[in-house]
């Protein structure tokens, strides 16, 4: 159930980020920043063991079941960033 | 992603964007192509969580249980998930986890015990009767996992899957794990003129030495057995197999002034590094390794993992011991900690780019690490033990060599355990114990053996430009500096920027 709620907010999240580019010749650094930072936050709900091995303490409560179900899943939410 | 040009970034956020790049399609590869999640049971093991939880000083003790508490619940479907994704699994990858899996049982009773000593936390009356009975099961499902694992090593009928990955997958691991400006097959050719130019150069030393330590017995006209006559002479150097981790512990010192001394690189005293015996959930493919603190970890001190030798044998020790004798095993702590992978993995966590950090390159890792033995050599560690010091580091250098050889030959030219141990023990003199390991880890892992001569051969060859390029104004401390400060980026990478940077 949480998983699902990560992948949904990954999914959201992603295409809320390409949403916002409408972009010309100027550089992309502060876009790129910000997509960076969406990109970790759902990396880390996606890998909540290796976010507690870095030290997110947050992620240290999380066990993912790797049902063949959620593995499917985190492939199409890696192919939609 | 794709939204993002190159032309159009900073150089920082350029290999940000490559790196992230590279993650994503490694990711996709891992799951629809590599799918080792069908096939080997090993990487199915709760072990490394609750060890995490257990030894986070980060988080409050009572916190602590309470995570373990909702983790354990998550126990049995984990195990059942591995069990119902492994399809024909490698013999060699299911008998590396049942031992391993001991080790999973071991911290859920180190959990248990953990639990009585910080009187229950704050887990109601309720909770801690759930509490024992959640734990029995994830010790159960631990177990169920382990026996069905058992059982098919023990059937006649168990259909295996290779553990040789073919050309295909290698060539692919290698360039997402690698991220070399070689390719696979350049590097194992490279690595095969590297064999002989060693083998020149050893020979050199060995003609040196012959009579300061066989006086009395002519040298032998083959330049092999010459040379592993010699090395076996020297290897007779050895620590006892009790003051292993005695010995390890009394040379850091001497490595932290050299590299004062000789201004090499800086090192943050308030970084602390600890020796410790391996855990033992993580033994089985290394004999020493470096656990270092995550990126956000701030307390949390690198640990240096060497593992006891109290499973073995008399002779499998001494055989050990010659291997990581009195001149290797100062290369093996230049290596592992002091100016290596504890130095390195320090920088990289310093470095203001996360991507950099978090998607730390293997090559880049293992290469600096190699990289700096050759270096400390060159500056002068060791200087009142030469020649016999390089003979040793030559040898050191040749098994990095011959681990590319033996990966690429292993899992694409279906070279056989005869060939490889041939190839270990009398073209890179190494002992039958280590070679038998080396065999072990070869059969386990795909492409990382790779990664050390890869990463050495880019890392040496830059810097070496550098010099040429800078000449007088080429200060050595100040390249090891910016190097380390990209983080753990693919050395191609860090070139680029740190050329870009010079302009």
């Amino acid at each position: 159930m949480f998983k699902n709620y990560l992948l949904f907010t990954l999914f959201a999240s992603m295409f809320s980020i390409s949403s916002i580019f409408a972009m010309g010749n100027k550089s992309q650094d502060k876009d790129f920043d910000a997509y960076k930072e969406t990109f970790f936050k759902e990396y880390w709900a996606l890998n909540p063991g290796y976010a507690a091995s870095v030290g997110l303490t947050d992620y240290a409560g999380i066990l993912i079941v790797p049902s063949s179900s959620v593995i499917k899943s985190e492939t199409k939410a890696y192919q939609k960033c | 992603m794709l939204k993002f040009k190159p032309e159009r970034l900073s150089a920082s956020n350029r290999t940000d964007r490559s790196l992230l790049e590279n993650q994503l399609k490694s990711a996709i590869w891992y799951s629809t192509q590599f799918k080792s999640f069908e096939w080997d049971p090993s990487s199915y093991n709760t072990a490394g969580m609750f060890d995490l939880l257990l030894t986070n000083e980060d988080i409050e003790p009572t916190k602590r249980l309470r995570l373990a508490y909702n983790i354990l619940k998550d126990v049995p479907a984990y195990y059942d998930a591995a069990q119902n994704n492994i399809k024909t699994p490698t013999k060699e990858h299911t008998e590396l986890a049942v031992p391993q899996l001991k080790g999973a049982t071991s911290t859920l009773k180190a959990l248990s015990d953990f639990r009585k000593k910080h009187n229950n936390g704050d887990l109601s009356t309720e909770e801690q009767a759930e509490f024992d009975k959640r734990l029995d099961k994830a010790t159960d499902a631990v177990d169920k996992y382990s026996k069905w694992l058992s059982k098919k090593l023990e059937s006649k009928k168990t259909e295996w899957r290779s553990f040789r990955i073919g050309k295909p997958l290698f060539d692919s691991k290698f360039t997402y794990d690698i991220q070399s400006g070689y390719s696979a097959s350049e590097i194992y050719l490279k690595a095969l003129n590297e064999k002989q130019e060693l083998h020149r150069k050893m020979a050199g030393i060995t003609t040196q030495l012959w009579k300061k330590y066989f006086p009395d017995i002519a040298q032998p006209t083959d330049d092999l057995k010459a040379i592993k006559m010699m090395i076996d002479r020297l290897s007779m150097r050895h620590v006892s197999r009790d003051s292993l981790i005695i010995a390890i512990r009394q040379q850091l010192p001497t490595l932290v002034n050299f590299i004062k001394d000789k201004n090499i690189v800086y090192l943050d005293p308030s970084k602390p590094l600890e020796v410790r015996e391996t855990p033992e959930y993580m033994r089985g493919v290394a004999g020493a390794s470096i656990s270092s603190p995550g990126v956000f970890e701030k307390s949390r001190p690198t640990y240096y993992n060497v593992t006891p030798l109290d499973e073995y044998t008399e002779e499998q020790a001494e055989s050990y011991l010659r291997e990581y004798n009195h001149y290797m095993l100062q290369i093996l702590n230049i290596h592992e900690a002091i100016p290596g992978h504890y130095i390195q993995l320090i920088y990289s966590n310093q470095s203001p780019s996360l991507v950099k950090s978090i998607f730390g390159n293997g090559a880049m890792i293992e290469g600096w690490a190699c990289y700096t033995e050759r270096m400390m050599l060159e500056e002068g560690y060791g200087a009142t033990e030469q020649p016999e010091m390089w003979l040793m580091y030559y040898k050191w250098n040749l098994r990095i060599a011959c681990n590319t050889i033996l990966d690429y030959s292993v899992h694409t030219l279906d070279m056989s355990k005869e060939q490889a141990l041939d190839l270990l023990t009398k073209e890179a003199f190494q002992q039958q114990t280590e070679a038998a390991e080396k065999w072990q880890r070869c059969q386990l892992t795909q492409v990382q053996l790779c990664s050390y001569y890869t990463g050495l051969t880019e890392i040496y060859d830059f810097r070496q430009s550098q010099k040429k390029k800078l000449g007088s104004a080429f200060n050595l401390k100040a390249f090891h500096e910016q190097f380390l400060s990209y983080g753990s980026a693919p050395v191609p990478e860090i070139k680029k920027m740190m050329e870009e940077e010079q302009k």
